[in-house]
């Protein structure tokens, strides 16, 4: 085994003592090892010790030759977007809690009137329940959906996903050119890590790199101008410096948005909430009060 | 700017320049320098930095590595404190506090001027709402004592260094690999690096590279806000529900007791 594989053994079994979730137990890391020194395919490799088969598809596709230094630093990039995006699921949560909370509410306030009602002078006026009862299973139902919205990655609540999306390919690329691939495979590379619509765009930003034409529709990956950036900068021989350049601007921008995303979902889910525990208050006197009061 | 925070800021950057560390410490205003910096000038450099502040670590690389000492404050510049994961349980804390407190005026009040009504009406009915709101009472006092419980318990892992919280393993574990970078940084040998790597508590591995430990200390961050959060939501979920319940029984009780009194308005 050559001295690089050695390297990425021991690094992998280092990063698995540490409690990285990308480490591999020694036993896992010296045979991911030993497949590639006998010339298995990345693919191969990485499929019999269970790596994420993107991280292989993507060193494959960038055409990079030092894969020990490549992989290592890709793992990196998905550990951290793997944090992001596990910050980014747990704002979803919120509006769940919240719902459960005010479906609890109801079902004990709703629970309590039956035995109450009959022992009340109006005991049978209870005609004000069903309509708010309707509109509090919609204030549940817009809870749960705002918190399928972020889940989901749908709009509004779609710009924290696209901004770490952005993040996790500009910072492929910068690996794949640091360690030597032309922009239009480092490009192809790192278009691994995306879907949908924006992977479409990262190939198309890759076509354009190789013909010389015009530039793609690229939002919400990348805008125009950062786009037009990295085809000049290639040309003008600046490319990584370029691309830190462009990351830590989006690095900026990510931790902006992640905040003022998690302020959006809360503000809505507690304005849904207290509406809902309003319709829960307001339906409970109605009903109390009419039955109370001759 | 603290004393400590002063001596830290001095020390290293003075240090780092090659600026011996004792009489610098005779001109900082406070009884315990002049001590450290008797301490320094008898050789016991370690002793003296830990006695003006220093955590042991730092004061361990700034002994053997003083060239180190201004990156090991940059990378510590971007670790967060640990107040930073205590403020929003400390916070979510108070917040129960307050309302349970509110709720347990507001029980008790009732009570005090409602309760009596209703014995005097019916003294069956009367007695049955006020054990329940008496209830509600010790319930509140409990649910207070805990949250003041869990208070101390937070505060008081950092500040007599057991590990109570799931946060604190994975920040000291990123705290490990920032100052293993910091002597990286400015050069120490494999040696004094070996040697720092084996007095760690957490932080694994001889050889480390720093592609690793950058790999490490972000997961490990990651790591701790992710052991924070999973604390807040159940902290708040129970609080919440706990709260919830204890409102909604001292509100049936009134309710229940007045429907029982219905015919006798």
């Amino acid at each position: 085994m050559s001295d690089p594989l050695r390297d990425l053994q021991a690094s992998l079994e280092r990063l698995h003592a540490n409690g990285h979730p990308a480490g591999l137990r020694p036993s896992r890391a010296a045979s991911f090892c030993r497949a590639l020194a006998s010339g298995s395919s990345l693919e191969v490799a990485a499929a019999q010790v269970r790596l994420d088969p993107r991280l292989a598809a993507s060193i494959t596709l960038s055409g990079v030759r030092d894969v020990p230094t490549v992989l290592l630093h890709l793992i990196g990039i998905v550990g951290a977007s793997a944090a992001r995006g596990r910050a980014l699921r747990a704002m979803a949560t919120y509006p769940l809690i919240l719902a459960a909370s005010v479906a609890c509410t109801a079902a004990i306030v709703f629970g309590m009137m039956g035995p109450i009602m009959p022992l009340l002078p109006l005991g049978g006026a209870t005609g004000h329940a069903t309509p708010l009862l309707g509109a509090l299973l919609g204030s549940l139902a817009l809870l749960v959906g705002l918190s399928l919205a972020v889940f989901l990655r749908l709009p509004p609540f779609a710009q924290g996903w696209e901004r770490l999306d952005g993040l996790v390919f500009l910072d492929s690329v910068r690996v794949f050119v640091t360690a030597g691939a032309p922009l239009p495979s480092a490009l192809r590379g790192a278009a691994t890590w995306c879907r949908g619509s924006t992977r479409r765009r990262a190939l198309a930003l890759a076509r354009a790199s190789e013909a010389a034409g015009g530039l793609p529709q690229l939002e919400p990956l990348l805008d125009a101008f950062e786009g037009s950036l990295l085809l000049s900068a290639a040309s003008a021989g600046a490319l990584p410096q370029t691309i830190e350049a462009l990351l830590t601007q989006r690095r900026l921008a990510l931790e902006r948005e992640l905040p003022a995303q998690a302020m959006r979902i809360h503000v809505s889910a507690l304005l849904l909430a207290g509406s809902s525990l309003a319709i829960v208050g307001g339906s409970f006197f109605a009903t109390y009060s009419a039955a109370m009061v001759r | 700017m603290t004393a400590r925070r002063m001596a830290e800021l001095l020390l290293s950057h003075a240090m780092a320049d090659g600026v011996p560390a004792g009489p610098l410490l005779r001109r900082l205003p406070s009884h315990s320098a002049l001590q450290a910096a008797q301490l320094a000038e008898a050789g016991q450099l370690e002793e003296a930095l830990t006695m003006v502040g220093f955590a042991a670590d730092q004061a361990w690389i700034a002994k053997r590595w003083p060239a180190a000492a201004r990156p090991v404050l940059a990378r510590l510049s971007q670790l967060p404190d640990g107040l930073v994961f205590e403020a929003p349980v400390l916070q979510t804390l108070g917040y129960f506090a307050l309302v349970s407190t509110l709720q347990l005026a507001a029980a008790a009040a009732l009570h005090r001027l409602v309760v009596p009504s209703l014995v005097a009406m019916s003294p069956a009915v009367g007695a049955t709402g006020g054990h329940t709101l008496l209830l509600v009472v010790v319930l509140d006092l409990l649910l207070m004592g805990a949250a003041l419980g869990i208070g101390v318990w937070v505060v008081a892992g950092r500040h007599l260094g057991f590990s109570p919280h799931g946060w604190r393993g994975p920040l000291g574990l990123a705290r490990e690999a920032a100052l293993a970078e910091a002597l990286r940084d400015a050069g120490a040998p494999e040696e004094l690096f070996g040697a720092y790597v084996r007095g760690c508590s957490r932080l694994q591995g001889r050889g480390v590279s720093p592609l690793e430990l950058e790999l490490i200390r972000t997961h490990a961050l990651a790591d701790a806000v992710f052991s924070l959060q999973r604390f807040l939501g159940g902290l708040r979920l129970a609080g919440y529900g706990a709260l919830t319940m204890l409102a909604l029984l001292a509100l049936s009780t009134i309710m229940v007791q007045l429907a029982q009194l219905g015919g006798r308005f």
